[in-house]
């Protein structure tokens, strides 16, 4: 975890030997206020002036004053440090994310995401500030403290070192072995807690009107029980380990006082000495105070590192697709493509679609039939099982993915609609446009009525009803400059009227642009060069709106039906 | 949607909130007073402690004595009582912390669900997951360390202070003026950085919030190539989150240093007073060493108070959103419910019920009366945007009507909880959720009753028996999250097989069709009219197909009822109904 972590640290090496010499002088100051106090007073019952006094009175105040100022400023640069560090942390977390592919995100919980992108990224920050920090001032205030009291005297140094190696080293490890397990189980319940509420409160209409109210609540009592006893033993330890690092800053300065008193009777020690010892001793304990607890909560910061690394390190299956060129050299063609999302189910088999140029191409069939896979294996979000899909005669692996998907401008049937105003959303799409563009394409597929506009520009477009949102994601996708249009159910949301007018909209402004569009509504099919009816699969007809009428097929019951249903019943 | 939030949650800002918080910890009974006690206990013992010290130091270094062995047990037996009581009150404080805070999450949660009626407002979720878990969370700290340091604070420094007065008043004077005047730099200080707290959790929930956006929205994205360019947003909105909380920490650090430095030159004063008296020969060293050891001490409470400030300023920060989040009420109060024992069949009456958004200035409905009668389907028409889904939202309870009232079976909505409501009604949504769990569980969760025969049944009808037959588990198939193992239509014809497995007067669908084709539209068409025997069946639709099988047809524009009769009647009236299938026969006629 440590190499893990080191590798945000960089570029930061200034701030952290900055935060880490701060740290072990603000214990210093604390260990030299105490020594000194003590001395002073001894020095009070042998001297006559106060006087004599003046250099140690100054250290005091000294050391007082300065490790108040040293504590601000240790403080100030430990936390910026981190708060920077998690901050690159979020931005790589997010990048691996972005690269990963569908395929790979469509297996994750994004409850389970959302836990790792914010909690385990946020707790890594104990890492840094209660772990490893506090470490190594521990041992650089440890040694110090034992070179200065070996001036003094050998056994005191001894003694002192062995009870913060014993608090310091000792305790800590053990503590660390005793929460093995512990740490994991609660960042799960956590974690586990996280997933409902997120699948849970999206479902919050239906929890109502199905009636799981009391399922789910059962559900999170149960988790929230469940939680409640593995935080209370890590509660019960926990505790144990702050009496047991009292216990011992306790003994340390117990032992060194049975070591000094003697050797002050026997003359071998200054007694003025010895308050200085017992204080000084006991403050260098501070040092080690909070570490086996430190150590003790640090598996769930090692879990939420190691979940973070897994997630990523996760394999993303790298397809190995096998290139033939294609015959078509200007436009999309579909060789022989066979695609299934998982093994379970043949989505599409032996699919061969050939799309030139500047021609006009509908896919029509029942749902469930592969339309929007077509799309999904266009863009490359999964990769064909068999097969080749070309554009311009090169197989479509041998593009840059971002110059793939910047050829296509594309409705998607699921488009996501971000919580963000409808600007926002549609500059996702187009970020170049201005505000000018924007309105334009807006009123162009009539999502934008004249009145109101400029309040309507500030709404959240997550409040848009189905068909508004279908609208916001046709005019994105008009928004870009492409040559080709790849509309997925672009109008299947919308009423008639409007539908009549995004299509006319469409056509008037297509061109010679490649149009290839998914949909189950017969309608402006005539306009077509070519309809590709697929079933199950499979492209069952294909040819132009007239042909395929003549030869009486599965098309032709389909628009049969279609306008059969205008007549009542 | 907003007009009702409670007003002490905006009003009367972090004060209010905290009395709550304390009201938590005052419940939890002996909660603070076992701290009290062990706090009480523990400065008795570091009295006895500091003096046995003390002596035994003045012993050897003045009286070159070799204090007895007795000393020295009775300064171990100290030692290990003080280890003890730490542990029991870290122990304590914890325990009951975790208490509390399960207690409030509970209550919170319970509250949510007890509205599930009253659904967020869409894209709230990341942000209300990121308080129920992460924001709960914090209210540890506040507990765990806060509260009892506050308490600790109210015991631990007095006894010492009463007890240096009595033993030596010079130095207990010095302790009694410095104490104050701390706690006054601190308070000075500390009211400075609330509302800043509170930006922060809002910064942390948005971008909580944003990241599951982002997450959910990655296709997308991704569509647009715009995975990258969001990059800049990330940044922006996790550096805005790193520079609130740097902006808060550096006012919490600050009155931390404030702290130490007041108790760092106090004990300097006090060690300074001391020497000056010992050397004037009006105090013994042993006195002037255990004032000295009970000075660090003295203070140790107003330190850790210094440096659990921040735990409190989150923790009520983030208490003053859970409050809001578990008072959010959108609906007007419900009286004792009406008993309407039974609503079947059930008739429902629209009578002069207006609706407005909060933020619009036009009403999204307005003046609309009219009935749905038990054993028919009503349509309801118009263009996107005309207040469809308003409306059935009304219906639903998910709204409460602004003007009017909607009636079942003579009964005001406004009297009917919304749970007895919902258990009345069967419903499609536009963008239907579906739950973790098997294809089977999603099918049968609002019957606990029915077995595979009536998920199997259902499925059928809505056309869906041979795709769920063709995954390798069939019903058993999990459905991971947004069922998006089934493609748009199959997501829609799951969600009615849902609603037609519960038996309810009430059937409300949503655009059921929208992502149909022609022949499943047909399938479904025929399915619904044969559930729909009975029961009170309105179908939203903007597809004249779905229209046309209506017994009564209301077609709305700009949120009112401009038609309403059955198709014939409307295609005679020769209005904005017929001019829509006039639209939708040449759309379908081309040729």
């Amino acid at each position: 975890m440590i190499r893990f972590l080191s590798l945000f640290y960089k570029g930061y090496e200034y701030r952290l030997g900055g935060a880490l010499l701060l740290a072990a002088a603000t214990l210093f100051a604390g260990i030299g206020l105490m020594a000194t106090s003590g001395y002073l007073i001894s020095k009070s019952a042998q001297v006559a002036m106060i006087a004599d006094l003046f250099v140690i009175t100054a250290a005091v105040r000294f050391f007082g004053v300065s490790r108040a100022i040293l504590r601000y400023f240790e403080r100030v640069m430990a936390h910026d440090l981190t708060f920077r560090v998690l901050l690159a942390i979020r931005m790589w977390f997010y990048g691996q994310i972005s690269e990963k592919s569908l395929a790979w995100l469509m297996g994750k919980r994004a409850g389970d995401l959302l836990a790792r992108a914010v909690a385990d990224i946020e707790s890594l920050q104990n890492s840094y500030l209660r772990v490893v920090s506090p470490a190594i001032v521990a041992a650089l205030v440890s040694i110090t403290t034992f070179v200065l009291l070996t001036l003094l005297d050998f056994r005191i140094a001894i003694s002192t070192l062995f009870f913060l190696s014993i608090s310091g080293i000792a305790h800590s490890l053990v503590a660390q072995n005793i929460s093995k397990g512990c740490g994991k189980e609660e960042n799960l319940l956590q974690t586990r807690l996280k997933m409902l509420m997120v699948d849970r409160l999206q479902g919050l209409q239906e929890i109502s009107w199905l009636g799981q109210k009391q399922k789910t609540l059962s559900e999170y009592n149960l988790l929230q029980n469940e939680l409640n006893s593995v935080q209370k033993k890590n509660a019960a330890f926990s505790g144990l380990n702050d009496g047991i690092s009292n216990l011992i800053s306790h003994l340390g300065m117990f032992a060194a006082l049975v070591i000094a008193a003697p050797l002050v009777l026997g003359g071998q020690l200054n007694g003025v000495m010895l308050a200085m010892i017992v204080l000084g001793v006991f403050s260098s304990f501070e040092a080690v105070q909070n570490l086996a607890n430190a150590f003790y909560h640090n598996e769930k910061t090692l879990v939420a590192a190691g979940r973070i690394q897994d997630l990523i390190r996760h394999d993303d299956p790298k397809p190995k697709p096998k290139n033939h060129s294609c015959n078509l050299t200007r436009g999309v063609a579909f060789k022989g493509v066979g695609f299934s999302y998982n093994d379970d189910k043949i989505t599409l088999s032996n699919i061969n679609i050939s799309i030139p140029e500047g021609s006009k191409t509908a896919i029509v069939g029942p749902s469930g039939s592969g339309k929007s896979t077509l799309v999904n294996l266009l863009l490359r979000f999964w990769d064909c099982n068999s097969g080749t899909i070309c554009l311009d005669g090169i197989p479509i692996p041998e593009y840059p993915l971002e110059t793939l998907r910047k050829t296509f401008a594309v409705v998607p049937q699921d488009h996501f609609v971000f919580n963000r105003t409808i600007r926002e959303n549609l500059r996702i799409a187009q970020p170049l446009a201005n505000d000018e563009e924007i309105d334009f394409a807006l009123a162009n597929t009539s999502l934008i009525k004249t009145e109101g506009k400029a309040a309507q520009m500030q709404l959240m477009a997550v409040s848009l009803s189905g068909g508004e949102r279908q609208l916001l994601a046709l005019t994105g996708a008009l928004l870009k400059e492409t040559d080709y249009w790849v509309f997925d159910e672009p109008t299947a949301n919308l009423d008639t009227l409007t539908e009549r007018r995004i299509l006319n909209h469409i056509w008037e402004n297509v061109d010679s642009r490649t149009l290839i569009l998914i949909t189950h509504r017969l309608v402006d099919l005539e306009k077509m060069d070519q309809i590709i009816v697929m079933n199950k699969g499979k492209i069952i007809e294909r040819g132009t709106h007239n042909e395929l009428l003549h030869a009486g097929g599965f098309y032709a019951s389909m628009v049969e039906l279609q306008n059969q249903m205008l007549q009542p019943l | 949607m907003v007009k009702t939030f409670s007003p002490s949650g905006n009003a009367a800002p972090a004060l209010h909130i905290h009395k709550k918080l304390i009201g938590f910890a005052l419940n939890m009974q002996g909660f603070l007073p076992v701290i009290a006690i062990l706090s009480f206990l523990t400065a008795v013992v570091v009295v006895f402690q500091m003096y046995l010290l003390s002596t035994i130091v003045a012993q050897v270094f003045i009286h070159k004595l070799l204090p007895s062995q007795e000393l020295f047990f009775k300064l171990l037996g100290c030692f290990t009582v003080r280890s003890c009581l730490i542990w029991l009150r870290e122990w304590y404080a914890h325990t009951r912390a975790i208490e509390i805070k399960s207690c409030i999450r509970k209550n919170l949660i319970q509250s949510i669900f007890n509205k599930a009626g009253n659904p967020p407002k869409h894209g709230k979720t990341g942000e209300w997951v990121a308080l129920i878990t992460d924001g709960a969370e914090k209210l540890d700290e506040y507990y765990v360390k806060y509260i009892p340091s506050v308490v600790h604070l109210a015991v631990f420094p007095v006894v010492i202070l009463i007890f240096a007065l009595w033993y030596d008043w010079l130095s207990g004077l010095v302790l009694l003026i410095t104490g104050p005047v701390i706690l006054l730099f601190m308070f000075l200080i500390g009211t400075h950085a609330k509302e800043q707290t509170q930006r922060q959790w809002e910064s942390l929930s948005r971008l909580s919030g944003y990241f599951l956006d982002v997450i959910q929205g990655i296709k997308t994205l991704k569509i647009h190539n715009a995975e990258k360019r969001e990059n800049a947003k990330v940044f922006e909105e996790s550096d805005r989150f790193r520079l609130l909380t740097m902006k808060i920490l550096k006012v919490a650090f600050l009155s931390g240093f404030v702290l130490e430095l007041a108790a760092s030159i106090s004990v300097a004063m006090l060690a300074l007073q001391i020497s000056i008296r010992m050397i004037e020969g009006l105090m013994l060293f042993q006195s002037g060493l255990f004032m000295l050891f009970l000075a660090p001490e003295y203070f140790l409470p107003f330190r850790l108070l210094g440096a659990n400030h921040h735990a409190a300023m989150e923790g009520t920060a983030t208490a003053s959103k859970i409050f809001e989040l578990e008072q959010r009420s959108f609906l007007k109060q419900i009286l004792p419910a009406t008993s309407i024992e039974n609503l079947t069949p059930v008739k429902i009456d629209f009578v002069n019920v207006s609706f407005n958004y909060p933020e619009a200035n036009s009403p999204a409905l307005s003046n609309i009366s009219c009935s749905l009668l038990p054993g028919t389907i009503t349509a309801l028409g118009g263009r996107t945007g005309a207040g469809k889904t308003t409306f059935a939202n009304l219906l639903l309870k998910f709204e409460s009507c602004t003007l009017g009232s909607i009636f079942a079976n003579g009964v005001s909505l406004d009297d009917i909880s919304p749970e007895l409501w919902h258990s009345q009604i069967a419903y499609v949504s536009q963008k239907p959720h579906f739950f973790n769990a098997t294809i089977l569980d999603n099918l049968l969760m609002s019957n606990k009753l029915a077995g595979l025969d009536t998920a199997v049944e259902a499925a059928q009808l809505a056309g869906l028996h041979e795709t769920i037959l063709g995954f390798s588990d069939g019903y058993q198939t999990m459905i991971t999250e947004n069922a998006s193992i089934l493609s748009a239509g199959e997501r829609q014809r799951l969600a009615l097989a849902r609603a037609f497995v519960k038996d309810a007067p009430l059937l409300i669908l949503d655009e059921p069709t929208s992502n149909l084709d022609p022949t499943s539209e047909q399938w479904i068409s025929q399915s619904t009219r044969a559930l729909a025997k009975g029961r009170t069946t309105l179908i939203i639709a903007h597809r004249l197909k779905t229209v046309v099988m209506a017994d009564n047809i209301l077609i709305l524009e700009n949120g009112t009822v401009v038609e309403q009769g059955t198709h014939t009647q409307l295609l005679n009236a020769n209005g904005r109904y017929a001019k829509m299938v006039a639209t939708a026969e040449n759309s379908n006629k081309n040729d």
